[in-house]
């Protein structure tokens, strides 16, 4: 196990450069130099001999990989650059802005456990009966509605016309229940009909065939077997909704005015804070990584099939 | 649950789908469903691509006196800020909205089959080559990654399509490989081998077969998601340049008219909702026919 | 106008309440004495709910800068629209300037500037604002912005007991039009940068009691105001960038008062009793550069004039509200519109224009060719600017009547403009610029119109008229202020005959609060907005 842990911690770090290079060549990428950008910034239209100095100092005109691994020391060291819209460094905004957004996703991971979980398992208890059609119709719904649409449609209906909460949401338990319901609604629909199909088909297993031929209890089947089994496909799908909340924090941030980095992302795009996107990027991938490798450790722990493989081999 | 894990073990093994084209034990309702929503994404499909020929004015057009009327006969759908007819906007903006997702979905869904495929089937170091790079393109959500890029390389629908497209293909490339990986240590193909089909052989005979049924459903599936994407990008500013009519952009210029002239909204949300819904549907159809793990 | 008259009256009320409380002495008595006189206003009717603290709004900002040193950038104007910020002189409504902290001046000589700082101002600190403070505030500025030392040209300043003198190194006919600017807003230069960016010392009705960039600002009434009691203890400031997000939160009930509200959503607030509406016609213009540089189409006068010819202003007007705009001066400011020849709409004449000039539809694809036959293709950047729609609605606008006669244009909606703009790369983009952000038409013109000052970095069109120079330099020696709106007018014309750049619309300023916020009025020059007179029921 602890061999394991180790493997995947030695994967990891390939990952993160990997992730770090890649970030690193799509900001080559841009068409703005970033010699020209700094006099731009100061509103100043420099000489094309000074612009050639500048480049010098900044070591452009250095191999892109020299330019990396510099680069790379820097973040490593905590070095992101500095934001220039915000005219701070892009460690202080990123620390300033993303426990408001971890906030929200945290909030919403738990609302979509909590919700999803019970719908999934009722719709594949009673399948083909009415709870499941209802729950499969309106996850469809869910599924195919535009996130911000809702936001829209939500923001006006009760903030707007009922006034029960507020249109710029603030950092409260009332402030979060708009941008947390637009961003778990499809997110539980889609769940819900994914956690209905791994426990359908453990449902159709063998083993569940043989225990109802036995006589046991379907009850007793569902809790005692087949949901034990059924955690792990769910507990993956737990790792990668991660990513579907922090990708879609940045639209329902937006919508809501809320705090957090989702919001300070598109900000940094209309002004081509190129520091801040990087930033922004690199953290988003780390997390998201971090996670799923914390998932990918505990379904280990959690699955004796893999477990058992291991062994015999 | 010594035994429940034996008896899962031996399922697994003998859990191999049957090729495609072969559905087991189909039953009417399920076909009746499938080609239902096969026409609804036919109409869908035929107004991505053709529906610009039934738009009653031209999208670009400008009618001030006209603007923000509500649906009438002259314009079914109501007109924008600036009297656009919002009918033929929208039709229009099909080919636009959707007919690049679709190819892009085409694409991708074949592309990362094909790596997929080959990665699972070879193996040896190509094969960790190829892991570890949908690894690193794995580790951005995929909306952070064409957040990335369209921030980088500036705003347009095609930079956001290929950002996307940049992500997703290692899905289908990590599911073909998964289910390449399984089918090269089968029996029967041994045996091909020994009967003296050679590589290409096997892979299109055998391995094939076996991962396009998968690869059908998910890139059903994906049609909407990547749809909702984009539209959610374009609603950020990010993808859509005006006047072009888009759908996600249309409800980006209709945000502002939510209370005022509400049908701008409303009607280019519901061309969204719609094309994803049926593609959905399909999608879930079409894995209750060629998944016979449900039934 | 009528609530326009409604807050003189009521300024005029509490300045009557002031006088009487100043004439019995000593603050503490103040509320007493304003009782015993009888006239018992709404100011000090509510002194007793001032010390509850419980006179306080909520207000919505569509921006509140990275920080408030009034010297950085353009944060100046945010300091001003809190109310925080005062300079030495101040804008009316008719942009004609009024004393402020100096309550004199005058023009010595051409070169030479006398200011009196009135004898009972301070800091909301305490500290005596006395000339010497006002010297170290505005070299600070200068020696900061270069936009500060351009409109001021100073040579030398001499600070002596309440009286400034300001040297300039030449003639500064604008100088005290351009003080008004918010990045002259006087602040205590003894504190450190630290505190001058989040909560800076100045002496206005409201002080800083806490800030967060880009988010919100706390304030709380200034109890040592010079200028009279404040209708408010305290006010909620929130950044709102979105237009639509911030009439929603009115709506809502969470904001009381905000501005800069789309004319389309507009609607929704007049003719409600829940709400005032305060609009006035603001000397923001909506231009589209044109490029007169020659790797552009645009370099052609001929073809400038027919698209000039083309765009019909009028209905622009009506789609995002506002008037037509007749010269590169809104026909908010006194520049003398009224005697200059616009261009109107006239298809006609721009298809003859174009057909003189020999733009031809050569390859039939229903758009002209280029006289050398080459494909003429206008692009044309658009900004979102303060999160309002109307940037695309005109683009959008543009495009189509373009097409009517016969021209290619294409829109690229862009979130870095400057980038294009240093770059040179476009054809025309879009502003809603301030025409004159000083009341002065100087300014404007020399930044956009000539190559003149040292950084002449705003004129990004390579647009070049000996006469313009010619006019700037007159202007810069004629001390008579009617004498300067002539010069500015015919300006103007020469803009207008040269095609300079579409002047599409002057835009409203709009500004929405909740029925019980009194005394709201949109000033015309859009620095300002939180003022002393705002109050509640």
């Amino acid at each position: 196990m602890l061999k394991y842990i180790f493997k995947r911690i030695m994967q990891l770090f390939v990952v993160l450069l990997g992730v770090t290079f890649l970030t690193f060549i799509i900001t080559q990428a841009a068409p703005s130099d970033a010699a020209e950008m700094k006099y731009v910034s100061m509103g100043m239209m420099p000489s094309a001999e000074l612009l050639e100095k500048t480049r010098e100092e900044m070591g452009l005109n250095d191999p892109v990989l020299v330019q990396y691994v510099r680069w790379l020391d820097n973040v490593l060291h905590g070095d992101l650059g500095e934001s220039s819209k915000f005219g701070e460094s892009v460690w202080t905004q990123m620390t300033k802005k993303l426990p408001m957004t971890l906030k929200l996703a945290g909030v919403s991971m738990v609302v979509l456990v909590v919700i999803a979980f019970p719908l999934g398992i009722l719709s594949a208890v009673k399948k083909n009966r009415a709870a499941d059609y209802v729950i499969r119709f309106l996850s469809f719904f869910g599924i195919s509605m535009p996130n911000f649409w809702l936001a829209l449609l939500l923001m006006y209906i009760f903030a707007v016309r009922l006034g029960w909460f507020k249109v710029v949401s603030v950092d409260s338990m009332q402030g979060m229940v708009l941008p947390v319901a637009t961003l778990t609604i499809p997110m539980i629909s889609s769940y819900a009909r994914q956690i209905r199909t791994a426990l359908l088909e453990e449902l159709n297993a063998n083993y569940v065939t043989g225990a109802r031929a036995r006589g046991i209890p379907e009850s007793r089947i569902i809790w005692g077997h087949v949901l034990p089994n059924a955690i792990l496909p769910i507990i993956t799908l737990i790792g990668l909704s991660v990513g579907h909340l922090l990708g879609g924090a940045a639209i329902i941030e937006t919508i809501f005015s809320w705090q957090g980095i989702g919001n300070m992302v598109v900000e940094a795009i209309r002004v081509r804070d190129y520091p801040l996107i990087q930033g922004y990027v690199i953290w988003m991938a780390l997390i998201y990584v971090t996670v799923n490798l914390l998932v990918d450790i505990a379904y280990r722990c959690l699955d004796p099939q893999i477990r058992l493989r291991k062994r015999v081999d | 649950m010594r035994e429940e894990m034996k008896i899962r073990l031996r399922k697994k093994k003998s859990g191999l789908r049957k090729p495609w084209m072969k559905p087991a034990k189909t039953k009417k309702g399920k076909w009746l469903r499938f080609y239902l929503c096969l026409l609804a994404v036919g109409i869908v499909l035929f107004t991505a691509f053709f529906g610009r020929y039934f738009a009653p004015y031209d999208p670009l057009a400008t009618d001030y006196a006209a603007k923000l009327s509500p649906p009438s006969i002259a314009h079914p759908f109501g007109t924008d800020n600036v009297g656009r007819d919002i009918l033929s906007r929208i039709l229009y903006g099909a080919s636009n909205s959707f007919a690049l997702t679709f190819l892009m979905i085409v694409i991708v869904s074949v592309l990362g089959t094909v790596i997929g495929m080959i990665s699972g089937f070879f193996g040896g170091l190509l094969d960790t080559v190829i892991m570890r790079l949908t690894d690193i393109l794995l580790a951005f959500p995929d909306t952070v990654f064409a957040i990335a890029i369209v921030g980088m390389i500036g705003p347009g629908l095609l930079n956001t399509v290929v950002a996307l497209a940049f992500v997703w293909w290692t899905k289908y490339a990590r599911m073909a490989r998964g289910l390449a990986a399984t089918i090269r240590t089968k029996d029967y193909i041994t045996e091909a081998r020994f009967g003296g089909v050679g590589t290409a052989g096997i892979l299109f005979r055998y391995v094939l077969p076996n991962i396009v049924p998968q690869v059908v459903i998910m890139a059903t599936l994906d049609v909407g998601g990547m749809m909702l994407a984009l539209a959610g990008l374009s609603f950020l500013g990010l993808a859509s340049q005006p006047p072009a009519p888009e759908w996600g952009y249309m409800l980006y210029e209709g945000k502002s008219y939510l209370q005022t002239a509400p049908w701008i909204m409303i009607f280019a949300g519901l061309a969204i909702f719609i094309t994803v819904i049926v593609f959905n549907l399909l999608g879930d159809s079409l894995r209750d026919i060629l998944d016979p793990k449900e039934s | 106008m009528k609530k326009r008259k409604m807050s003189q009256a009521a300024a005029i009320l509490m300045a009557i309440t002031m006088a009487v409380s100043m004439m019995t002495g000593c603050g503490g008595k103040t509320s007493q004495s304003a009782e015993t006189a009888g006239s018992k206003t709404e100011a000090a009717s509510d002194e007793d709910g001032s010390r509850n603290g419980d006179r306080h709004i909520n207000v919505a900002f569509f921006w509140i800068a990275a920080d408030l040193d009034p010297a950085n950038d353009y944060n100046g104007w945010v300091l001003s629209r809190l109310g925080v910020g005062e300079s030495l002189v101040k804008l009316n409504d008719d942009l004609k300037v009024e004393a402020c902290l100096a309550d004199s001046w005058e023009n010595v000589d051409d070169t030479t500037w006398k200011f009196h700082i009135r004898d009972n101002v301070t800091f909301s600190n305490g500290k005596a604002v006395d000339a010497e403070a006002v010297k170290a505030s505005i070299e600070r500025a200068v020696s900061v912005n270069d936009r500060a030392a351009e409109y001021l040209k100073i040579d030398s300043m001499e600070a002596d007991g309440q009286n400034l003198t300001i040297k300039t190194t030449e003639p500064n006919a604008a100088l005290v039009n351009n003080l008004v600017e918010p990045v002259f807003d006087i602040i205590d230069t003894a504190q450190s940068d630290e505190t001058i960016q989040t909560a800076p010392v100045c002496t206005g009705p409201y002080v800083i009691a806490s800030f967060v960039s880009e988010q919100n600002v706390e304030l709380a009434a200034n109890p040592s105001y010079w200028d009279g009691e404040t209708g408010l203890d305290s006010i909620s400031v929130t950044q709102i960038v979105d237009a639509d997000a911030r009439g929603m939160a009115v709506q809502s009930g969470e904001v009381d008062l905000t501005n800069t509200i789309d004319n389309t959503s507009v609607t929704l607030f007049t003719d409600n009793d829940a709400y005032h509406v305060s609009s006035i016609i603001s000397p923001r213009v909506n231009v589209a550069y044109m490029n007169h540089a020659e790797s552009s189409p645009l370099h052609d006068i001929e073809l400038r004039k027919a698209v000039s010819y083309a765009v019909n202003r009028e209905a622009y007007a009506e789609l995002i509200g506002g008037s037509a705009a007749h010269s590169a001066y809104s026909d908010a400011t006194p520049f003398g519109n009224e005697n200059i020849t616009a261009y109107t709409c006239d298809e006609a004449k721009a298809v003859e224009i174009l057909d003189n000039a020999g733009y031809k539809d050569i390859n039939n694809d229903g758009y002209r060719e280029m006289p050398d036959g080459s494909e003429l293709v206008l692009n044309y950047l658009q900004a979102a600017d303060h999160g309002s729609a109307d940037s695309a609605i005109l683009a959008t606008a543009v495009q189509s009547d373009l097409k009517n006669v016969g021209i290619h244009m294409e829109i690229l909606a862009v979130e870095n403009l400057s980038d294009y703009q240093t770059q040179g790369n476009f054809d025309m983009y879009t502003a809603n610029d301030n025409s004159a952000p000083t009341g002065d038409p100087q300014v404007w013109l020399e930044t956009m119109y000539t190559g003149l000052g040292t950084s002449g970095k705003k004129n990004l069109t390579g647009f070049h008229d000996d006469r313009i120079d010619e006019i700037v330099k007159k202007m810069s020696a004629a001390f008579d202020t009617e004498e300067r709106y002539a010069l500015a007018a015919e300006a103007s014309q020469v803009l207008n005959d040269d095609a300079a750049n579409l002047f599409l619309t002057n835009s409203y300023l709009n500004m929405v609060s909740s029925a019980r916020v009194k005394n709201a009025v949109q000033p015309v020059a859009d620095f300002y907005f939180i003022t002393k007179d705002i109050t509640v029921d």
